[in-house]
């Protein structure tokens, strides 16, 4: 009964981070009530982990670096629940403790990207979540011209052009 | 000058992503020798790409905590979860037949109105943090009143939104279109149209359709042919009308 791998990668290529609420909702009870249950786990703080184990799945796709999966899916997100959770013990159990992974090899300051962060909510919709569509969740071109609308694959590639200049100044302009 | 950016973007781009030929590679980092604009870009894309990563992990978990929120409690069980929406479809389901049957369709406009006026999808990722926070959570509150079609309250939270962009006006354009407010609508489309660029083809269309229920045939006809004229996804809806209008 439980969903195949293969399918679980296919819903993501074509549905994006919407694909996630099926797969949450469906580990969602087994995972809190076993981390609770097993390992003593305080309740809001499996919330979060398990947040953050689905969100350690999506990206493992996105970024490619999870193509095939010997275990069941079911398997592979307690695996990284029971990660997730001694580490927070670790840290004494403050949620804080969750620190989100590397992102980019290069170090780049964290003031900056948060820099960024803010700055996109500045330049506005569509473009915030135009780039976002595009980057983290991998949409196509194509995909974009049917989530936005667009004529063709050149005019959103024109938009994404056009937001990433608009994001650029705007990191620009108050250095 | 305009394609000559573009290109630079997409070799500075596939750089980062290591996707180069070797070959391609050195002549790239040949040129960044002797190009400092190119160099600049290369370090700002560099920050901007790993900072939308960033704010859009951040949006996602955001909204997997939104989407925990609506969930039961893990005690309860699923079934009254489901039961639950069980009921909110028919209800949902009731009033669309009730809406239909008393609906008055008259003109031609207004069937045309009814059979081809659909709301924008939201394509609007969840907010996290940033600007005015008072903004953000206005923001996140609008467009979930948007999804769950409660028009009248989306529009309350996008008009008390100090910082109406583009997306934001052109979403309350749909809200007054889908809650009947056409006059209102129209101004909103047509500011989005004339001082933004970017929703523009949406815009246009949304500006025929508004014409449309107003049953103002002639300015339908105008803007419907313009959308012909931009060739954009909303050609065929438009040429089909029109071919109705005439």
């Amino acid at each position: 009964m439980s969903p195949r791998f293969s399918d679980i990668v296919e819903q993501i290529k074509e549905k994006g981070d919407r694909a996630l609420t099926d797969l949450y909702v469906r580990y969602r009870s087994e995972f809190i009530q076993w981390l609770c249950g097993r390992l003593g786990c305080d309740k809001e703080l499996a919330k979060d982990i398990y947040q953050q184990s689905i969100l350690i799945f999506y990206e493992n796709i996105q970024s490619g670096k999870l193509t095939t999966l010997t275990s069941q899916v079911k398997t592979y997100l307690f695996s990284i629940g029971r990660n997730k959770y001694y580490e927070a013990v670790r840290e004494q159990r403050k949620v804080d403790a969750l620190k989100p992974y590397e992102i980019d090899e290069e170090g780049l300051p964290e003031e900056l990207l948060q820099k960024v962060e803010t700055k996109l909510e500045v330049l506005g919709e569509p473009c915030r979540s135009l780039l976002i569509e595009y980057y983290y969740h991998k949409r196509s071109m194509e995909q974009l011209v049917a989530i936005f609308d667009y004529k063709n694959a050149d005019s959103a590639k024109n938009q994404k052009y056009k937001c990433l200049e608009r994001l650029r100044k705007l990191m620009r302009d108050s250095e | 000058m305009f394609n000559k950016m573009q290109e630079n973007l997409d070799i500075v781009e596939r750089y980062l992503e290591g996707n180069l030929s070797e070959q391609e590679r050195t002549a790239f980092e040949e040129r960044l020798l002797h190009d400092e604009m190119l160099r600049l870009q290369v370090d700002d894309m560099k920050v901007i790409r790993a900072g939308i990563m960033l704010a859009s992990r951040n949006a996602t978990l955001q909204s997997l905590k939104q989407l925990e929120n609506t969930l039961p409690s893990i005690e309860t069980k699923v079934i009254s979860f489901w039961s639950n929406t069980w009921l909110q479809a028919a209800a949902v389901l009731l009033i669309g037949i009730v809406a239909y049957v008393l609906w008055p369709v008259n003109s031609i406009e207004q069937k045309l109105f009814a059979t081809h006026f659909e709301v924008y999808p939201n394509v609007i990722s969840p907010t996290v943090r940033g600007g005015e926070a008072n903004d953000s959570t206005l923001r996140a509150k609008a467009f979930r009143a948007y999804d769950q079609k409660k028009y009248e309250e989306a529009i309350e939270l996008f008009l008390n939104i100090s910082e109406k962009d583009e997306g934001i006006l052109f979403y309350l354009g749909n809200c007054y279109l889908a809650n009947g407010q056409v006059e209102k609508a129209l101004p909103v489309f047509e500011k989005v149209l004339n001082e933004y660029d970017i929703f523009d083809e949406q815009a246009e269309w949304y500006l025929a359709v508004c014409f449309l229920k107003m049953e103002e045939r002639e300015r339908a006809t105008q803007a419907l042919k313009k959308v012909v004229a931009r060739n954009s996804a909303y050609k065929e809806k438009a040429q089909t009308i029109l071919d109705k209008l005439n």
